[in-house]
């Protein structure tokens, strides 16, 4: 039970970061590169919390940090072609 | 080996109950082979822009009639009185827009050195305040206007109150590769119509809102509207071969939701067989993806400001 409140405080941390990465998106609205690298700082902050979350609940290893690094990328490349930035 | 058939292809789509590993579709090789298939489209599109170029492009339909009354419209809406358009800062206008044709850039000071106040000079326009905004890639005249009311440097030329008048240039061409539709906006103040008393500066002195940014990206036009007389209405319409903002928006919306409803089934199915695998969030993952789609479907815009 602890561990699932846990588990439930980590996404709202998470929510939150991703909330403020998309405001920054949306107010950075005329500059492209501004846009990619406010959602880029998201994913950053996604990566790191994918990494801390797993470790406080033990359960952090290569193969978990490694899907993190590899959604975030996927992201970050859709992001760079709809933007044209590359 | 019906039944090999569909464990195969339901493994594709959903976790794996024995193995307990996510569906092959959202593996970390599947994540990879993505990120592949994705620089190699970004790629791609740079390639179809260097060896065919004008065949990509952004489709747009932009007029300086709708460009003067939404300014304005922006002016007036802070109690500011609205701008005159003025045959010179038009003329100038236009002439730095062939000027970024003719020598392949997108900014307010030219690679040879020639900043906007060249042009006003050139059109004969002797201004006491001058300012400049630019703007390409975009598919109407209001996102233009939009667009620099979202930039703070832009706005303030927009909004400044040491203009009495403006010119506009739309214009198609090529740049960098790309079809293109420019559009160049010039703020002005004559100088024998400033009161003296009201700008205290040294002759000269120009409100100079060189705004930063620079991008390239482009717009295909199938027709391009020379703008001979500034004055009249200019409309810069556009239809490219390949439309890169419907492309590559549509590619991104697929890829990314097909993602997520493979994420969605994972969570789903392993609920619903008690899976328990160790990897990284699927909620996590969904959130993610989740703002990115929200973002290129609602958000983005191909439009850039300068």
């Amino acid at each position: 039970m602890i561990r699932d409140r846990g588990h439930l405080i980590h996404l709202i941390y998470l929510f939150l970061g991703l909330c403020f990465s998309f405001f920054l998106f949306i107010t950075l609205q005329y500059d492209p590169l501004y846009q990619f690298f406010a959602i880029a700082l998201g994913v950053l902050y996604y990566i790191v919390w994918g990494c801390l979350h797993h470790y406080f609940m033990d359960k952090l290893t290569l193969h978990v940090a490694l899907e993190y690094f590899l959604v975030g990328s996927v992201v970050l490349l859709l992001l760079a072609l709809v933007l044209g930035i590359g | 080996m019906i039944g090999d058939m569909q464990g195969s292809l339901a493994s594709l789509f959903l976790p794996h109950a024995v193995h307990k590993r996510r569906a092959r579709l959202i593996s970390h090789e599947a994540l990879f082979y993505y990120a592949i298939f994705l620089v190699l489209t970004i790629g791609g599109l740079k390639a179809v822009s260097l060896r065919l170029p004008g065949v990509l492009g952004y489709a747009s339909n932009i007029n300086t009639s709708d460009l003067l009354k939404y300014t304005n419209e922006q002016r007036e809406g802070k109690g500011l009185g609205a701008l005159a358009l003025n045959d010179d800062l038009s003329q100038a206008a236009k002439a730095k827009a062939d000027d970024m044709f003719e020598h392949d850039y997108w900014a307010h000071v030219s690679p040879q050195g020639v900043d906007p106040w060249y042009f006003f000079s050139q059109a004969g326009y002797d201004y006491y305040y001058a300012g400049e905004n630019l703007a390409k890639n975009f598919s109407d005249s209001r996102s233009v206007v939009k667009a620099w009311m979202n930039s703070p440097s832009h706005r303030d030329n927009l909004l400044n109150t040491n203009y009495d008048e403006i010119g506009f240039a739309v214009v198609n061409g090529e740049l960098d590769g790309y079809e293109t539709t420019l559009v160049v906006q010039l703020f002005g103040k004559r100088r024998f119509a400033a009161p003296s008393g009201q700008v205290g500066g040294s002759e000269g002195q120009v409100a100079k809102d060189v705004v930063p940014a620079a991008a390239k990206e482009e717009v295909a036009a199938e027709e391009s509207v020379p703008l001979q007389v500034p004055t009249q209405l200019q409309v810069a319409r556009t239809q490219p071969v390949i439309d890169v903002t419907a492309f590559t928006r549509t590619v991104a919306l697929i890829l990314g939701g097909f993602i997520i409803l493979l994420y969605l089934a994972d969570l789903w199915y392993s609920s619903k067989m008690g899976i328990v695998k160790i990897n990284g969030s699927t909620i996590a993952h969904t959130l993610l993806l989740l703002m990115v789609l929200l973002s290129v479907g609602f958000v983005i815009s191909p439009g850039r400001v300068g």
